[in-house]
């Protein structure tokens, strides 16, 4: 059965709207990060960042510097501290947390959640190399003492830069070297110890730089920033701990800052405290989806796509997602294959019903309404109605139908029996109205036929309709309808047999039939 | 198991090459194609192919009257008083439903075809449901068409169950392609349709002989309940059909259709209802495809045959 004769223009049309439907889920999945894959339930790691200082009485201001982006991730920061103003602002890459009060005295406690969201692997920029870096200035006869301790650490000067600072933090540590006890005099730890330690190296023509931050484990609750110092060589950064001196492999070390500008400033305030602790929870594909796209700035492209709906209405799309999807089998069913259904979409409709009921109970209650409807249509039959009333007549028996059963299942513990309100009224009563009719006039045989074709369009589209990841995936990819829409254009045109016709008009090509 | 359940099927190669035409082509290629949707009225409203009719000169059933309004439905005797026997049928009906046939009346009682006698009461609530719309297509609000009984041929009454025989061919620009006679049985309650379970005979375009019959989408070769050998029927005034639903096309703007024909005693073929959808079946009674014969007209130039007699000539030149 090939596709004979198409519109040539409907080819076109079916063309561009899955070409629309690939650029927008490549935008999508390039872009914005989504997934195909439901099933990958991503880490989210939410930091609770808690700051304790004490007000000087004055007005207070607070900022909390983060990077907008960090290989891996994005970070988003939300707060809900009591009497204090709180924005974000982005600057420079940044994002500024400000908390801002007035008039504070006593210990003041400051919080907010950093949400860590993974980035669905974009990949990390390749460091630049760093220019050499100046010669350090040391305070007044502190160059000698370096040039001293250089000496001790690496005499000949042959030593590489690994060898060379895991040598000088070797040097350090000790602390038998009277070199070091000056230098590091009243700097035994955080950016004054760093910046010796960096001098140090700058006197080697070693490029460093230092990164504070916090580790990203459950293990460590209420931890305080850590500084770890960076240096340059075999073309990109190496994270050393300064307080062991060896070569970090951390991979939960994630740096908030580097450079110069501090993570957190206060005015108004002293004594700060900052306090992080991480917590790993996952988040579905979908939320997922969600956070990243908080993070594309055209956020009209998101209401389109339906996630910035109340979650009530998106509830209704997420249900409206895989219509079309059903209705693409119907028109399978009916175009290509060939079977007549009772009323075109009343399967759909049917199955929709179904989605509240469940499948065996939907399928009993359906039944029941039918059977008992079909006799209530019998017995009006007689009465010779006009149509109009005599719909209506069905409509109120099945609606009095529908309250006996849910009252009789409520009685007998079954708590199916109150979804059954969930059947479509008005197609229950015209399926009644038209299964009667093709029973009079076509007899019970052609009736109970096209009822079983409609209930057997109807069990796939319930499943359709039930299935959760084609939920996601048609929620989540909403132009996959412009590819059902395409293949309904297509379909449209298809002029070849139908299923049922290669049996129906097989006589006529089975000449000796007669003989057999 | 599965061989056998196969071979139920014909391949959709062997079908094309049989010239058959499917329901999907049909829509798309004819009807979409050859009639237009304003057009239905023309057909789809008998009171509306009644008038045309009678303007172009083709002859159908006497026109008695209609009844368009509920409080008009109790007169209906007054309308029928002349009338020796009578058909009642809905406006905007189809298949055949709805059609109340009186082949004579006396006072109050009526003598129905299957010979049963009714009386007013059944009547009046058979109008009040076709004004209801019961018998019309979506249920739309309908009228009541009273037309004179056609004293059908007694030659067709073995090859019938009840009901009248009547004839469908198929009309393609003007071209008549593809004829049968439709005859009741009990299974279809004594009405001709295929679906229903009529008996389908096809009839050669050339000179209107039986050639196979169906019945129900199976081969048949004698009527189900008068036991008759379909092959002895014979139609008298075969080129008269033709010219009949030739004319049809000229009278309505539709390019695909089927003409419903019935055999009068008296006056000969008359045109009973056209048919914007004509099914398909019609094939399987001929034992033939309508699509190369529609292709072979389509790839004639429209004014190749400009009168009626030059299309019929060409359609039973090529057509048996």
């Amino acid at each position: 059965m090939m596709m004979s004769r198409p519109g040539k223009s409907i080819c076109m049309i079916a063309g561009l709207l899955v070409l629309l439907a690939a650029a927008i889920a490549a935008f999508k999945i390039c872009v914005l990060h989504y997934s195909f894959s439901r099933s990958v339930n991503a880490e989210l790691w939410v930091m609770e960042c808690r700051v304790r200082f004490m007000a000087n009485g004055g007005p207070v201001a607070a900022r909390l510097s983060l990077p907008y982006e960090i290989p891996g991730y994005y970070l988003v920061v939300t707060s809900q501290t009591p009497g204090y103003a709180f924005s974000v602002q982005e600057h420079g890459g940044r994002t500024l947390s400000v908390w801002e009060g007035a008039e504070r005295s006593g210990p003041q406690s400051l919080s907010c959640q950093i949400s860590f969201i993974p980035d669905g692997g974009a990949g990390t920029a390749a460091e630049e190399k760093p220019e050499a870096p100046e010669r350090p200035r040391w305070p007044s006869g502190q160059k000698q003492f370096a040039e001293q301790l250089l000496r001790s650490v690496d005499p000949e000067g042959k030593l590489s830069i690994p060898q060379f600072v895991s040598a000088l933090f070797k040097q350090i540590r000790k602390g038998d070297n009277p070199a070091v006890s000056v230098l590091f005099a009243d700097k035994r730890q955080g950016t004054p110890f760093l910046q010796v330690v960096r001098n140090l190296l700058a006197m080697r023509k070693i490029a460093s730089r230092e990164a504070e931050g916090v580790f990203l484990t459950d293990k460590r609750r209420r931890q305080s920033p850590s500084f770890m110092l960076e240096v340059y060589y075999d073309g990109t950064y190496h994270r050393y701990d300064p307080v062991s001196g060896t070569l970090g492999t951390q991979k939960d070390f994630i740096p908030l800052r580097r450079g110069d500008e501090p993570l957190f400033a206060l005015s108004g305030g002293r004594q700060a405290k900052l306090r992080f602790s991480a917590l790993k929870t996952n988040i579905s594909a979908a939320g997922l989806n969600r956070l990243r796209g908080s993070f594309i700035e055209h956020s009209w492209l998101m209401d389109i796509i339906g996630y910035e709906l109340p979650i009530s209405e998106q509830n209704v799309f997420k249900r409206l997602a895989l219509l079309p999807l059903a209705v693409l089998l119907i028109v399978v069913v009916r175009n290509i294959i060939g079977l007549q259904s009772m009323g075109t979409f009343m399967p759909v409709l049917i199955a929709l019903a179904f989605l509240e009921t469940g499948l065996t109970a939907g399928l009993i209650a359906f039944l029941l309404i039918l059977a008992v409807g079909l006799s209530a249509r019998a017995l009006l039959t007689h009465m010779n109605l006009l149509m109009v009333p005599r719909i209506s007549a069905v409509v109120v028996i099945v609606i009095l139908l529908m309250k006996a059963i849910s009252v009789l299942s409520y009685a007998f513990g079954f708590t199916q029996g109150q979804s059954i309100t969930f059947f479509p009224l008005i197609i229950l009563a015209w399926t009644i109205e038209r299964a009667s009719m093709v029973w009079e006039e076509d007899g019970p045989g052609a009736m109970f036929r096209q009822l079983a074709v409609s209930l057997a369009a109807c069990i796939p589209c319930y499943f359709i309709l039930n299935n959760d990841y084609l939920q996601y995936l048609f929620f989540t990819f909403q132009e996959f309808n412009l590819v059902i829409l395409a293949l309904i254009l297509l379909i449209g045109t298809y002029t070849g047999y139908r299923l049922t016709e290669l049996k129906r008009f097989k006589p006529l090509v089975s000449s000796c039939s007669d003989h057999s | 198991m599965f061989g056998s359940l196969l071979s139920a099927f014909a391949s959709p190669a062997a079908l094309r090459n049989a010239g058959v035409l499917g329901m999907n082509r049909r829509n798309h290629d004819y009807i979409a194609a050859y009639n237009r949707r304003r057009y239905y009225p023309m057909v789809d409203d008998k009171l509306v192919t009644k008038e045309l009719a009678l303007k172009a000169g083709v002859p159908t059933a006497g026109l008695i009257g209609a009844i368009r309004f509920q409080h008009e439905a109790k007169n209906f005797m007054r309308l029928t008083q002349d009338s020796p026997g009578f058909v009642i049928k809905p406006g905007h009906g189809s298949g055949g439903r709805g059609i109340l046939v009186i082949r004579s009346h006396d006072g109050g009682e009526f003598r129905k075809a299957d010979g049963s006698v009714i009386g007013f009461q059944q009547i009046y609530s058979h109008i009040t449901n076709i004004l209801s719309g019961l018998y019309s297509l979506g249920g739309q609000v309908d009228y009541a068409l009273f037309e004179e009984c056609i004293s059908f041929s007694e030659i067709f009454s073995d090859f019938s169950f009840q009901g009248v025989p009547d004839i469908r061919i198929i009309v393609f620009r003007g071209y008549p392609v593809m004829a049968m006679m439709r005859l009741a049985t009990r299974r279809s309650d004594g009405r001709a349709n295929l679906h229903q379970g009529a008996v389908g005979v096809g009839l050669s375009i050339r000179n209107g002989k039986p050639r196979k019959a169906v019945m129900l989408d199976q081969p048949v070769t004698r009527h189900p309940d008068t036991g008759r050998m379909l092959s002895e029927l014979v139609v008298p005034d075969w080129d008269r059909h033709l010219e009949l639903a030739a004319r049809c096309a000229e009278m309505i703007k539709l390019g695909y259709f089927g003409a419903d024909i019935v055999n009068d005693r008296e006056k000969g073929p008359l045109l009973l209802e056209l048919n914007a959808r004509p099914g398909l079946g019609i094939q399987i009674a001929n034992h033939a495809g309508l699509r190369s014969r529609l292709e072979l007209i389509e790839s004639l130039p429209p004014s190749a045959m400009p009168s009626a007699a030059e299309k019929i000539a060409f359609a039973q030149a090529h057509f048996d």
